[in-house]
């Protein structure tokens, strides 16, 4: 109980001392997640949105792969892409493994499957009526696109929360392919872990407790999405 | 000048086929009523004259133009507008669910806005332009979703069930505006209906369909009076007796055609009366139900084991107890005869 106490106290003074590794480290964080998250939806919103409207064979396939990609644990992610960057692999000749690309790398490959699997099903839960009144207000493929993706913009704002929410708290990838290297690729999850092996607690609590904050915050926007999109 | 044509269309659903029409004319400023039950083809015939649902077979012209599939077929959509069933209006302001259909039309951005308010006037829902579609009454709603469609000045208009979802009293009043501004701009319009009296109230023309066919087409008065088939008949709220089944009263008192199989016997033929003048012949049966349907009431009476179907004023429907006995007579007029499913003789 007293390790704990102690835990929390020196966490709380970590945080509050303006601590300029912590900054940089939460600094980084934001960037890499931000960063996948942001080419995770560049490639996930159209694939998605293309799955939930287009009808072609093996689209049922593709689906099914999306759904089980949501499930695709961090580890396995960095295990292929670490194969694939490192010095003897396929992408070797880059130079980009233990990088913060690479880092970006793995998430992406963590966060786009969950991004196509919300779109498809935002997408897929809008009313069949609003498809056909789209098509019948004379709108072209590109309007009615876009008219669709305004509709779902709710849901698909809750893949956008998703998507982040998984990359800026996985662990396995990250510490896999970008090596945990101070001052270049370490993020908060996997200092978190490094200190602990340390067994400081206190740092590691700190570390814990910015990435909570972030996940609230992320909880809160889904939270208020999802009563705005009931009150309707 | 034909507004729209349909030659030989066929729609197929899971290899079975749903939709077969092998000509269809609908002229410019006509008003055609699809009437049927459900699953009858009805509003599969409306998305396919609203170019919404591919054909397997056939062709279609628009105002004298083949219609093709591709980029083409969407810009001959811009010449039609829909009423859903739903309003389905998007989820914006009133206003700014007009306007994207306008900004889909290409209308410019000065002619938009006298557009939006003109039509928002007409609809009286001006004070609405503002309001989100969670906002708005059923009613109100499909206001929004009418203007929306006048406001494209549409060349055709496709109407499927637009009053369906609605109460009786806002059904009325939407119904008398429409109608009002169906006479205004005399725009060509298909209507998908259940209900006999919508179709009166909007239609030059109806078309009955059955098991996605044509069964009858022309105006309402002519079908009711010669239903073609028996289908249609039953539609119409006729009474369907097979001939082998026939009370002795019909045997003894009126003459069939030798090869009738089916006998329809429209509701208005049937009358219940309180005395016998001795004119025609006269029964008496047991009072199985009492409806009231589409504005007038209905004595299902039962007669030897045969529901027969009266007609009778709505005003009336409290004069009547079911169970009670009551004298009725048949207008042998009103009676329709079929072989092979197709009428032989009326």
């Amino acid at each position: 109980m007293n390790l704990l106490l102690e835990a929390i106290h020196e966490a709380w003074s970590l945080i509050f001392s303006g601590d300029r590794e912590i900054f940089d480290i939460t600094f980084r964080t934001l960037l890499i997640a931000g960063t996948s998250t942001t080419i995770s939806l560049i490639i996930g919103l159209p694939l998605g949105i293309g799955l939930a409207l287009m009808r072609f064979p093996g689209r049922s396939w593709l689906v099914s792969l999306s759904n089980a990609g949501t499930g695709m644990p961090p580890v396995v992610a960095g295990l292929f892409v670490s194969i694939l960057l490192w010095r003897s692999g396929p992408l070797g000749s880059l130079g980009l493994i233990y990088s913060p690309i690479a880092i970006i790398i793995a998430q992406v490959v963590i966060a786009t499957p969950l991004i196509i699997a919300i779109t498809i099903a935002a997408v897929m839960s809008l009313n069949p009526v609003i498809h056909l009144q789209i098509r019948a207000m004379g709108a072209n493929q590109i309007q009615y696109v876009f008219l669709i993706a305004r509709e779902a913009r709710i849901p698909l704002l809750v893949a956008v929360m998703a998507g982040f929410g998984a990359v800026v708290s996985e662990v396995g990838a990250s510490l896999m392919v970008g090596g945990n290297l101070s001052g270049e690729t370490r993020v908060l999850t996997t200092a978190a872990v490094l200190e602990v092996s340390k067994g400081r607690f206190g740092t590691a609590l700190a570390y814990g407790l910015i990435l909570i904050f972030f996940v609230i915050i992320i909880a809160a926007i889904l939270t208020n999405l999802q009563q705005r999109s009931q009150r309707k | 000048m034909k507004a729209l044509t349909f030659e030989n269309i066929s729609v197929y659903r899971s290899k079975r086929q749903v939709l077969c029409v092998p000509h269809l004319e609908i002229a410019v400023g006509e008003r055609l009523a699809l009437l049927g039950p459900n699953g009858s083809g009805k509003s599969t015939l409306l998305l396919v004259g609203a170019l919404l649902l591919d054909i397997s077979a056939g062709s279609m012209t628009l105002f004298g133009e083949p219609i093709v599939n591709g980029r083409l077929k969407i810009l001959q959509r811009r010449n039609f507008a829909t009423v859903l069933q739903e309003p389905a209006l998007l989820d914006m302001t009133v206003e700014r669910n007009i306007d994207t259909v306008l900004k889909i039309h290409h209308i410019p951005h000065f002619e938009r806005q006298s557009r939006i308010e003109g039509w928002l006037s007409r609809l009286g829902i001006m004070h609405l332009a503002k309001a989100m579609p969670h906002q708005l009454s059923g009613g109100e709603a499909q206001r929004v979703a009418i203007a929306r469609a006048f406001s494209t000045q549409p060349r055709i208009l496709f109407l499927d069930e637009p009053f369906s979802s609605l109460d009786p009293r806002t059904r009325a009043e939407l119904s008398g505006d429409l109608r009002g501004l169906l006479d205004s701009e005399a725009v060509t319009t298909l209507l998908v209906t259940h209900d006999l009296n919508e179709s009166k109230l909007f239609s030059d023309r109806v078309a009955i369909m059955n098991d996605g066919r044509i069964a009858a087409i022309g105006s309402l008065e002519q079908i009711e009076q010669y239903p073609s088939t028996p289908a249609v008949s039953d539609f119409l709220g006729h009474t369907l007796i097979k001939r082998n089944q026939l009370p002795n009263f019909f045997a003894d008192n009126f003459s069939f055609p030798d090869a009738c199989e089916c006998i329809s016997v429209n509701p208005e033929g049937v009358k219940i009366i309180s005395k016998d003048y001795g004119i025609n012949p006269v029964n008496s049966a047991t009072i199985h139900a009492i409806q009231a349907l589409n504005g007038s009431g209905r004595l299902i009476l039962n007669f030897e084991g045969i529901l027969l179907v009266s007609k009778i004023p709505l005003e009336d429907v409290t004069n009547y107890v079911i169970g009670s006995l009551v004298k009725f007579t048949v207008d042998a007029h009103k009676m329709s005869f079929f072989r092979h499913n197709k009428i032989i003789i009326s």
